[in-house]
């Protein structure tokens, strides 16, 4: 933060306030969270964006060395903080630490990207092996060969008949939505909206009994 | 507690519930009698079908990876009924399953295979019939005749019989696991033939 001020610098006063507005923290913070996370309120994410934004910046620029990867990183947090407000916990902490852990992340998230980016700097497809990377860590991908995927289902369901029959002889049996459709003899929509109203009839029903 | 709508074969098979069996946590839903083919070559599921014999079958329990174990505190039992090797070499078994247990004390043996004490756990008690669960008897072996693959599955079937078509229903609509997962508990039975009526016929009121 430049505190530096030169002598006879004319708004030094109003300068020295302004930062001490700033840097006071308000007593509403952890009550806007809320009105995000509730009514997703926008006056209240205006508020909170105009508290924490310029701080963010500043840590931004300080660890990220530019400031557009700043600004970026603004969004990134404030977005995040917009999507995931109703995380936050009062008893847990001060708004203030969890905004600034949401922060981080983006921070960390970032400074990866760079990083990787930096590392397969061998062509124009650095996206695509990024996201390949994502999809082989996560945890999807363990059952493929001890049971059938769905994807992979509606693409046996393309095979002629008695490729079908061979290659799912060996695989999980679930209809799909367009197969219950078809078995039924019904729009898909309807048997979309069929298993909608079936299950909110039986949360009512069920909810306050098996709630563990 | 013993349920007595149980079928002949279950209840002799109550005394030897073995305590301590393996688990498969696998993203699959089976009830009673429900048969499902599974792939397997991983070493220490190799290992679980080749102990599976003297441990009296294994368990196949809801994969969840926010759980303890990445397993819920229940599963089902299963027997092999059936296995061949696949045209790649890769071992495939026919499982049928005997009934639904609880799982307590898990703990992963050294080649990393789950194991837990597993206790024999009820499931559907009070079996309703009435007049229109013929329909959905008759929609199901349709779909056994349109589903070759299911029906190689299957060498008996019970299209009769409302507990039996009720559960191959619900292992193969398309829901989640989670949601089919309500349908364990033992007073669920009517419920499931009221939503499986809402699903498949549309219907509002079946009474």
């Amino acid at each position: 933060m430049q505190q530096t001020v030169s002598k006879g610098y004319p708004k030094r006063e109003s300068n020295i306030i302004a930062n001490n507005i700033e840097t006071q923290v308000p007593p509403e913070l952890s009550h806007w969270l809320d009105s995000v996370a509730m009514q997703r309120d926008k006056q209240a994410f205006t508020a909170l964006f105009q508290f924490f934004a310029p701080k963010i910046r500043r840590f931004g620029i300080k660890q990220l060395g530019s400031e557009a990867q700043a600004n970026e990183l603004v969004q990134e947090t404030m977005t995040n903080v917009w999507r995931k407000a109703h995380l936050y916990n009062v008893d847990k902490g001060a708004a203030t630490t969890w905004v600034y852990t949401v922060m981080r992340n983006a921070s960390f998230d970032m400074l990866r990207r760079i990083k990787a980016k930096n590392e397969q700097n061998l062509g124009d497809d650095i996206w695509p092996i990024d996201m390949a990377q994502d999809e082989a860590q996560s945890e999807e991908s363990n059952f493929g060969d001890h049971l059938m995927e769905k994807q992979m289902l509606n693409y046996v369901n393309t095979l002629p008949p008695a490729q079908q029959a061979v290659v799912k002889g060996v695989y999980y049996q679930e209809l799909s939505q367009e197969q219950l459709a078809q078995q039924l003899g019904v729009p898909i929509g309807t048997v979309k909206s069929r298993l909608r109203l079936a299950l909110a009839k039986l949360k009512q029903q069920m909810g306050e009994q098996y709630n563990d | 507690m013993i349920d007595t709508h149980l079928s002949g074969s279950l209840i002799t098979k109550l005394p030897t519930c073995p305590k301590q069996m393996a688990v498969f946590p696998l993203p699959l839903f089976i009830l009673p009698n429900g048969i499902q083919r599974l792939r397997i070559f991983e070493p220490r599921y190799l290992s679980m079908i080749a102990e599976a014999g003297e441990r009296g079958g294994f368990v196949i329990a809801r994969y969840d990876n926010e759980l303890a174990f990445n397993v819920p505190n229940w599963g089902t039992r299963v027997e092999v009924i059936d296995f061949h090797a696949g045209k790649d070499g890769i071992l495939v078994v026919d499982v049928k399953a005997i009934h639904l247990v609880s799982l307590d004390n898990m703990v992963y043996r050294n080649d990393n295979l789950l194991l837990a004490d597993t206790c024999y756990k009820s499931h559907w008690d009070r079996l309703s019939s009435d007049s229109s669960s013929m329909a959905l008897g008759r929609l199901l072996e349709q779909l056994f005749e349109d589903n070759d693959a299911l029906a190689q599955l299957y060498g008996t079937t019970h299209f009769d019989r409302l507990d039996w078509v009720c559960a191959r229903f619900l292992e193969i609509l398309p829901l989640s696991l989670n949601e089919k997962e309500k349908f364990i508990h033992p007073s669920s039975f009517e419920q499931l033939t009221v939503f499986l009526h809402s699903v498949i016929f549309g219907n509002e009121n079946i009474n």
